[in-house]
């Protein structure tokens, strides 16, 4: 099953949301203050948590493109813009969200720290419901 | 309309030549003896597993992306387990063909399923012992298989069962189906025969009747199982991904641009750099079989009417008639079948195909040819 997804191309036609490198490359500069107030009203501890690819998936890159592949009894194959499958391979089971938000907001010129945050919390929460990456740990 | 991103991709993979999907015949060895099998052992020795990793390292550096085990019966590989762990430790893909005989054994299944394999392939030839093992050639292999599939079932592995449709099957197409489906799983049917690696055309003589596959057509299409349409051969960029994003490895580690054409292009315990092989442009066998693939839809497939709904492959017709791009029989009758089909299903034609012998002894209906 190819399925899309925030960040994420899938089978079958447009995205539901803008793609993650699309809002962080594209939208960062033109965003309200009103919505960089997102990352203020994340959920409790998430910046803290700390995401792991699911060890079963198998990936590779595609130019500007990668593909996620899941192996499952229902398996999912995700392709993902070239800013998600950068978010996909930083999820080293050790780093956790605020720390994660740092690194892609230094390689992506023009994203501001909040707009980072926004954006991952879309994609992780997306890509955890795909069964492609996994919380490792929450702390606080 | 946006375009299928994962189709975008397989098009750009075919455009860089990029070898996605290799299939490893790890051995030649098999527990079943199948009439249509369509493997030919020379007779040599065949790679070890601690032959098989390196080249598992070889084809990481290539860019594979999917390896998918195969033989013979895979399983009856004796390092068929380290192999499948290598294949996962390297992030690959893995897909299995297997006859699932060697999975009754729960702990094989148990190991088997920690792999985490992404596809398994199981073939099931008939709804009852009695076709199943007359097909296999052993008794008792419908039973075993059946153990196999609660074990994986159980386990939680995905697994489609592959039924290649042959006279002896087709009258028990729904009873296969529900076979599957107390397992939970899904019954794709193979419509074609191929003959063997070396040119022996007796398995097709298994291939069930023309006016019984039209009916299997246009009953797939109608529950929406499979499609059947007209492909635009006139615009295609290829035939196929031979000798770009397929690759094939025998058990003895001839590489081959599929597992069809047995076009040789090295040996993969002896190249030291198999990109360099594969985009050097160097091999002779690589450049005619990437021309072929390229050529035939207009050269071959697009004059006939049928030719949009042939299953061709030019290994095949290479093999039946020393030339890649000639329109074999069996291609000629998989499209006219189709094509009647087609018209059966759209109201265009009401006839049933016959079985009069065409030029060259091609099948035809419907003066079609």
């Amino acid at each position: 099953m190819t399925v899309r997804s925030p960040g994420i191309r899938g089978d079958g036609g447009d995205s539901l949301l803008p793609t993650l490198g699309h809002r962080i490359l594209c939208e960062s500069v033109s965003r309200s203050s009103d919505e960089h107030g997102e990352a203020a009203r994340l959920p409790g501890g998430f910046l803290d948590k700390v995401y792991r690819r699911n060890p079963n998936a198998s990936f590779t890159r595609f130019g500007d493109e990668g593909l996620i592949v899941v192996p499952d009894r229902t398996p999912v194959q995700l392709v993902v813009n070239e800013s998600g499958y950068r978010v996909f391979e930083l999820l080293d089971g050790t780093t956790g969200v605020g720390e994660l938000a740092r690194r892609v907001g230094s390689e992506y010129e023009g994203a501001s720290y909040e707009q980072v945050v926004a954006d991952l919390v879309e994609i992780l929460d997306d890509l955890e419901a795909k069964g492609a990456v996994e919380v490792v740990e929450a702390v606080g | 309309m946006t375009a299928n991103p994962m189709t975008t991709l397989m098009e750009r993979a075919y455009d860089e030549a990029r070898p996605m999907t290799v299939q490893l015949e790890l051995t030649y060895k098999c527990n079943l003896l199948c009439s249509f099998c369509y493997n030919s052992p020379l007779g040599r020795q065949e790679l070890t597993g601690d032959q098989w990793i390196p080249a598992l390292d070889k084809l990481k550096q290539a860019g594979t992306f999917t390896i998918t085990l195969t033989g013979g019966e895979p399983m009856c590989h004796r390092d068929f387990f380290d192999i499948a762990q290598g294949v996962r430790d390297r992030g690959f893909v893995l897909k299995t063909y297997t006859n699932g005989v060697l999975l009754a054994d729960r702990r094989k299944a148990e190991r088997y399923a920690v792999l985490a394999p992404f596809a398994t392939e199981i073939s099931l030839h008939g709804a009852d012992a009695s076709t199943h093992d007359r097909l296999t050639g052993i008794r008792g292999s419908f039973d075993k298989l059946l153990v196999a599939l609660g074990h994986l079932s159980e386990l939680d592995v995905k697994v489609t069962l592959k039924t290649p449709i042959t006279r002896l099957n087709q009258k028990q197409l729904p009873g296969i189906e529900e076979l599957g489906a107390r397992y939970g799983y899904l019954v794709t049917f193979d419509t074609n025969i191929v003959p063997t690696d070396d040119g022996d055309l007796s398995p097709l003589s298994l291939a069930a009747s023309t006016e019984f596959m039209a009916s299997f057509f246009v009953e797939q299409a109608r529950n929406g199982r499979r499609g059947l349409e007209r492909r635009p051969v006139e615009k295609m960029k290829q035939n196929c991904g031979v000798g770009r994003t397929t690759m094939a490895i025998n058990p003895y580690g001839d590489i081959f641009p599929c597992m069809a054409w047995r076009r040789r292009l090295g040996n993969i315990v002896e190249v030291a750099d198999l990109k360099e092989l594969w985009h050097g442009g160097e091999s002779e066998n690589l450049s005619y079989v990437r021309t072929v693939a390229d050529e035939v839809p207009k050269a071959t497939l697009a004059p006939h009417e049928e030719g949009g709904f042939a299953t061709f492959c030019p290994a095949v017709a290479e093999k039946e008639t020393g030339n890649p791009y000639s329109f074999y029989p069996a291609a000629r009758v998989s499209g006219l079948t189709k094509l009647e089909a087609y018209r059966r299903l759209n109201g265009t034609d009401n006839a049933a195909p016959t079985e009069k012998k065409g030029p060259r002894g091609v099948a035809s209906s419907g003066g079609t040819t």
